[in-house]
């Protein structure tokens, strides 16, 4: 491992190579609008929810084998991951001085008013056409939810969307024209950067492989950083002090999602949209539509569910699922593997299985054979955190519960299993009684708290609920 | 004047080249000012510790109240709110001191390292406390009209309650921010706000200097609402004492937390109500008492509540009214201008009021409103007379429509248990003109050059409302010179100065019209000028010219403008009028006796919402909702449409998914994860607006009306219908707003205790 002194990246179709000592910002959001002075992306919320800082990467997927395009807050994405990447702002998106379709969408239909969300909402629409050229509605909300606008009211966004997806979008050229640069000069990785300006980062470690990033885990004490959705947050508000860093979203060998039978495994470093668009691929449409509740488009493009589970939020969207599966975590460390079941991973809050000199090298679960409902219930539909998310997958035969697991997030310190409620369900008839017990003992076996997003009564009559609500849509058979 | 007219700077915002104050270009030794916040509601200072945030690389200075050269007073309608306080904090988030270092992040970490020792003391925290404890900001005001008892002795039935509105956060995208720079004699001062006159004539003060040192200068802020309207003037003031000492240019900007915990907000209001009724459903008497939380100083609390109170009867006729209201004074943030000015809240009372009197009788909400509707000719409580008013047209318009999805709601109710359909109802009169009378002015500096390009300086802050867009519009109709040569200009103290904050709808109206003014002059001088070309060079005696695409055109003959203003400037006439505009015919709002003629005119029109609420988790979706809004003449359709939009999603958030909470004074949902406004995910499925064009005699240029702010009440509509569909199966529930799926669900429960 050796300290580079360039980092070589592409900024609106153009190579750059950029002295590392000459950055002086930790998230790309203040190195394109300091070090670059490229002021077009806005700071809105410094916490990735607002939208206003989205800008569109363009990379290598190992999964796809091809160069895709992800929005991304690059509020909250740490400058040094850019490296080997295209970098496309606001400023890049006018060719020759022509106004780019989606530019012109919106000035034709009055889709700006204060202005301040425009450049964000524009990199997200190009985000989503340059992967999908005819979006439908569904998408477009699902692609440009994680973008506040607070004059709009969105009717004259959607108007502008509309009108882009009825004309045919067409790649921009300086687009097309770096994608071969990008296959050419894929990332190496292996760098060590040492103080970060402006952060309270004294060493960012950036492995090449696998075995290295073990061999630091083992070495030193250092927090793991992969997608950064929640972690670069707390720097942005000079909350968290993380000295030493390491950052694993370059390990290739983390980056698969492997399917065998109903087995799927995937990597410690698939994002949340790696895996729906892998769901997608195989037609697993139930798994489409829980994964796309999570965050925003550009949050799921970065988030890791490894660190979803990771992170042991109580509420993590992905635990409260994959617990239902009966999930499998491969734990990783320099001296071997264990694999520990995720309803044994969680401890206590926010304190898990997982030990300093370990990452979770992959998550390994059955898709799901029995019917499945999800259900979040948030203040807001779109990018929120749940007051109590559950899950239940159900295998029902001639009427009767031949199998099910029951999981709930927001209600204990930790996303958890509902054992006995499951165990009076099995073999039993599905009727109103026998759901309304089962609803009952989730309820007692519950401790929420009460905090901003709802009391502890209104969580635990929540999880009575959405027991029944779940068994009514499974009987309805959706 | 509906031809399509882009946004003015569309294509700067387009393509990010559209520059708010924290994009300016930065001088080198440019420094960033951080302010330590109260960590308690209510306390003594007792001690500043600041050797900690010293230690922190890149520090500079720290400021005090002991720095302010001058007055430590920024109040606005009161005197007595502090910069900084000297001796007791009065609110969770108020600026106690601050750090100044040599970049942003290291401001930030060393404003946490500054340790405040407080003597805590009890704080108020609810009306009920401040009520208590005679803690108020004004004596109650008053609006009386006939006789309130004899109209409950003409009632066949009389409901009595209490409503409660709640605390909304304005969330505009961009951050308090602003920018001070120390020039030869005094400041320049890039703030983001709409109020550029409140900012110099009180950092002048506070600076001790005279107002003609400050210089204010404005080119767009990123959204305001009502939020940049006082609120920054803290804000900007700590930033000039920084500059101040250290001699060097200065930043501010606040993170999302702080500028959420920090700064003012919707007011929390609370009315207790009664009203009488007759069995037809005529209401024959109305009383309230109303009571406001202030917060912790006056800020523009009292002209929120005189707004209040001029729409607490909203659309309906009511010939006793009985009203008393108060401002609290809390231990919260001061709470502050926002969109609507206690219009929202007046207005909620009333619509709620007549949902429970429709309740009471059995009979349908839009009924009852349809009998109790203004007519023109009426006089509103505070006595000023309905010289026009078009509510039963759009009534009439909207009726087949609203029954229709009525009777489609009652269908599926039928077939589904768990999932209701409710329809709201929610019409809008709402009056335009600031209430005080001395705020109704405008300016406009209107300047022509040879090439017939043309520079306009008006007092209209541009904030997403496009008010520049409008003002160059009118500029370019009245003068015939095509709208891309006409350049608006950045509000600037010393060419636009004593000016209203950009407020009340009235932007247009006022900067507008004196815009109008200006050009109508110049066009007189240019009219004379071209007469006379057209003699000298065409031999053409013109009576009429008619000045249209950059050509000044008479019997066919035609020269450009820009010639016409060569030869005007050759023949020294003057290239540049300054105009003053007044608004006519109003009085203004006497507080003292309750009455006035506060308005030129009002906005009509009428929203209905279909939602869709899930009876498990408490969650909604909003299906449908059909706008019809009364413009006068519409000025710029898009831009109304745009307005009447965003202004709906705004006042539905605001009754919805916007819920600011707080646990013993101190803010907890104060960023964008926990505070969560609409998304475009929100807005209705089905999202009808149509404009309804009036003959108003009473609107203002070019025949149109303000439309900033009355669409907002539109999201009632929204709000009723959740209630409408939680009591779809009769029974009555107590919800307040905001309807968050906890709210729902209790209220789901009263609804099955109460059926």
């Amino acid at each position: 491992m050796m300290a580079k002194e360039e980092i070589i990246f592409f900024l609106n179709g153009e190579k750059i190579s950029f002295n590392i000592e000459k950055i002086k910002h930790f998230s790309l959001l203040d190195f394109l609008r300091e070090d670059l002075k490229l002021t077009g992306s806005k700071k809105g919320c410094s916490e990735g929810d607002c939208g206003a800082c989205t800008v569109v990467i363009g990379e290598y997927s190992p999964i796809e084998k091809r160069i895709v395009y992800k929005a991304i807050t690059s509020c909250i994405y740490p400058v040094f991951k850019i490296e080997g990447k295209h970098i496309i702002t606001i400023e890049g998106l006018a060719e020759n001085g022509e106004l780019n379709q989606i530019q012109k969408a919106f000035v034709d239909n009055h889709a700006i008013q204060c202005g301040f969300c425009t450049p964000g909402t524009i990199m997200s629409l190009l985000g989503l056409l340059l992967n999908n050229a005819n979006p439908d509605n569904n998408e477009i909300n699902k692609a440009l939810s994680g973008n506040l606008c607070r004059c709009t009211g969105y009717k004259s966004i959607k108007n502008a969307c509309k009108d882009i997806t009825t004309k045919h979008f067409k790649k921009p050229e300086f687009i097309k024209k770096t994608e071969k640069d990008l296959k050419k000069n894929r990332r190496k990785g292996g760098k060590l950067i040492p103080k970060i300006p402006n952060s309270p980062i004294k060493k960012y470690i950036i492995p090449e492989t696998l075995d290295e990033a073990l061999s630091i885990l083992e070495k030193e004490k250092c927090k793991i950083f992969n997608g950064c959705s929640d972690l670069l947050v707390r720097i942005n508000k000079g909350e968290d002090f993380f000295e030493r860093v390491i950052d694993i979203s370059q390990l290739k060998e983390l980056k698969f999602i492997h399917k065998e039978n109903n087995k799927v495994k995937i990597g410690g470093n698939v994002t949340f949209q790696e895996f729906i668009d892998f769901a997608r691929r195989e037609k697993l449409n139930q798994l489409i539509e829980f994964f796309e509740f999570i965050g925003s488009k550009q949050i799921r493009n970065i988030g890791t569910i490894a660190g979803n589970v990771a992170n042991a939020s109580p509420i993590a969207d992905s635990a409260v699922f994959l617990l239902a599966t009966d999930a499998n975590l491969t734990l990783r460390s320099k001296k071997g593997k264990r694999k520990v079941l995720l309803s044994k991973f969680y401890k206590n809050y926010k304190e898990t299985e997982l030990k300093q000199n370990e990452l979770i090298e992959s998550i390994e679960f059955e898709i799901p054979q029995g019917k499945v409902s999800y259900i979040k219930t948030s203040k807001r539909k779109e990018v929120d955190i749940a007051s109590v998310n559950s899950c239940i997958i159900a295998s029902i035969q001639n009427k009767k519960i031949k199998d099910v697991s029951i999981s709930f997030g927001g209600v204990f310190p930790y996303p958890v299993r509902i054992y006995n409620a499951e165990e009076l369900l099995k073999g039993k008839e599905i009727n109103d009684e026998t759901i309304e017990e089962a609803a009952k003992i989730c309820a007692r076996s519950v401790k929420p708290i009460s905090d901003v997003r709802g009391s502890e009564e209104f969580r635990r009559k929540l999880v009575y609920n959405q027991v029944i609500k779940h068994f009514f849509t499974l009987r309805k058979g959706k | 004047m509906t031809e399509k007219i882009p946004h003015i700077d569309g294509i700067l915002h387009a393509t990010g080249k559209a520059r708010f104050v924290s994009d300016l270009p930065k001088q080198n030794g440019m420094l960033y000012v951080y302010p330590v916040f109260s960590k308690i509601p209510k306390g003594i200072i007792k001690n500043i510790d600041f050797e900690d945030a010293k230690k922190v690389e890149g520090f500079v200075d720290i400021i005090t109240y002991k720095d302010i050269p001058g007055e430590n007073d920024i109040g606005e309608m009161e005197k007595g709110e502090p910069v900084f306080p000297e001796r007791e904090v009065e609110y969770f988030g108020q600026p106690v001191c601050a750090v100044v270092c040599k970049d942003y992040y290291s401001a930030i970490l060393a404003s946490k390292k500054v340790k405040v020792e407080y003597e805590e003391l009890e704080p108020i925290l609810t009306i009920e406390k401040a009520i208590e404890k005679n803690s108020f900001f004004n004596p109650p005001l008053k609006i009386k009209k006939g006789n309130t008892r004899k109209g409950f002795l003409e009632s066949d039935f009389i409901i009595e309650g209490e409503i409660t509105t709640p605390i909304q956060e304005h969330f505009y995208m961009e951050t308090q921010s602003c920018r001070v720079i120390p020039e030869e004699k005094g400041f320049k001062v890039l703030p983001a706000s709409q109020s550029p006159t409140e900012i110099q004539e009180h950092i002048a003060p506070v600076l001790a200097l005279p107002i003609n040192k400050i210089t204010v200068e404005i080119k767009r802020i990123g959204g305001a609402f009502g939020g940049k309207e006082h609120s920054p003037t803290l804000f900007t003031a700590i930033c000039a004492i920084a500059s101040y000492k250290t001699k060097r240019e200065v930043e501010l900007r606040l993170l999302r937390d702080h500028d959420i915990t920090a700064t003012g907000k919707r007011h929390q209001f609370k009315a207790k109500y009664k009203c009488g009724f007759t069995k037809e459903g005529k209401i024959k008497a109305l009383e309230y008492e109303i009571f406001s939380n202030g917060g912790a100083y006056a800020d523009l609390s009292i002209p929120v509540l005189e707004r209040c109170v001029l729409n607490a009867e909203n659309c309906y006729f009511i010939e006793n009214f009985n009203l008393k209201a108060r401002v609290c004074k809390t231990n919260y943030h001061p709470f502050t201008a926002f969109r609507g000015f206690g219009g929202p809240q007046g207005t909620f009372f009333a619509e709620y009021i007549l949902n429970e009197v429709a309740k009471k009788l059995g009979k349908d909400p839009f009924e009852i409103r349809f009998k109790n509707l203004y007519k023109k000719g009426d006089i509103t409580p505070y006595s000023q007379k309905l010289e026009e008013c078009y509510l039963d047209i759009i009534f009439n318009k909207i009726k087949p429509v609203y029954f229709d999805w009525k009777r489609k709601a009652i269908e599926f109710n039928t077939k589904n248990k768990f999932e209701k359909i409710g329809v709201g109802v929610a019409p809008i009169k709402f009056g335009i003109s600031f209430t005080t009378k001395a705020l109704n002015r405008g300016y406009a500096l209107v300047i022509l050059y040879p090439d017939g390009s043309v520079s306009v300086s008006h007092g209209g802050v541009e904030m997403g409302q496009e008010v520049s867009t409008r003002v160059a519009q009118i500029v370019s109709k009245i003068l015939g010179i095509s709208f891309d040569k006409i350049h608006i200009e950045s509000v600037n103290t010393k060419v636009i100065a004593n000016l209203p904050p950009t407020a009340a709808s009235t932007a247009v109206d006022l900067n507008g019209n004196a815009a109008r003014k200006s050009a109508e002059i110049l066009r007189k001088r240019l009219e004379k000028i071209a007469k006379r070309i057209f003699k000298e060079e065409f031999n053409i005696d013109c009576k009429k010219i008619e000045f249209k695409d950059n050509f000044a055109h008479c019997n066919g003959g035609k020269i450009p403008i820009a010639k016409v203003i060569n030869k005007a400037l050759w023949e020294r006439e003057k290239l540049a009028e300054y105009q003053f505009y007044k608004t006519p015919k109003i009085t203004g709002f006497n507080k003292e006796k309750g009455k006035g003629k506060p308005f030129l005119y009002y906005v009509h029109g009428i929203a209905i919402s279909s939602v869709k609420v899930d009876l498990l988790t408490g969650e909604y979706k909003i299906l449908k909702t059909k706008i019809i809004h009364e413009t006068g003449k519409s000025l710029n359709r898009e831009i109304e449409l745009g307005q009447i939009a965003g202004a709906f999603v705004q006042g539905a958030g605001w009754l919805t998914t916007e819920d600011m909470v707080y646990k013993d004074g101190v803010p907890l949902s104060i960023s964008p994860s926990t505070y969560k406004i609409p998304t475009i995910s929100d807005i209705p499925e089905k999202f009808d607006i149509e404009i309804f064009e009036s003959n108003s005699k009473y609107a203002s240029v070019f025949g149109s009306k303000g439309i900033g702010e009355p669409p907002f009440l539109y999201g009632h509509s929204v709000f009723l219908a959740i209630k409408n569909a939680i009591e779809s199966e009769g029974g009555i529930s107590n919800l307040m707003p905001p309807a968050t799926p906890e709210n729902i669900l209790k209220a789901i429960d009263e609804a099955k205790n109460n059926g």
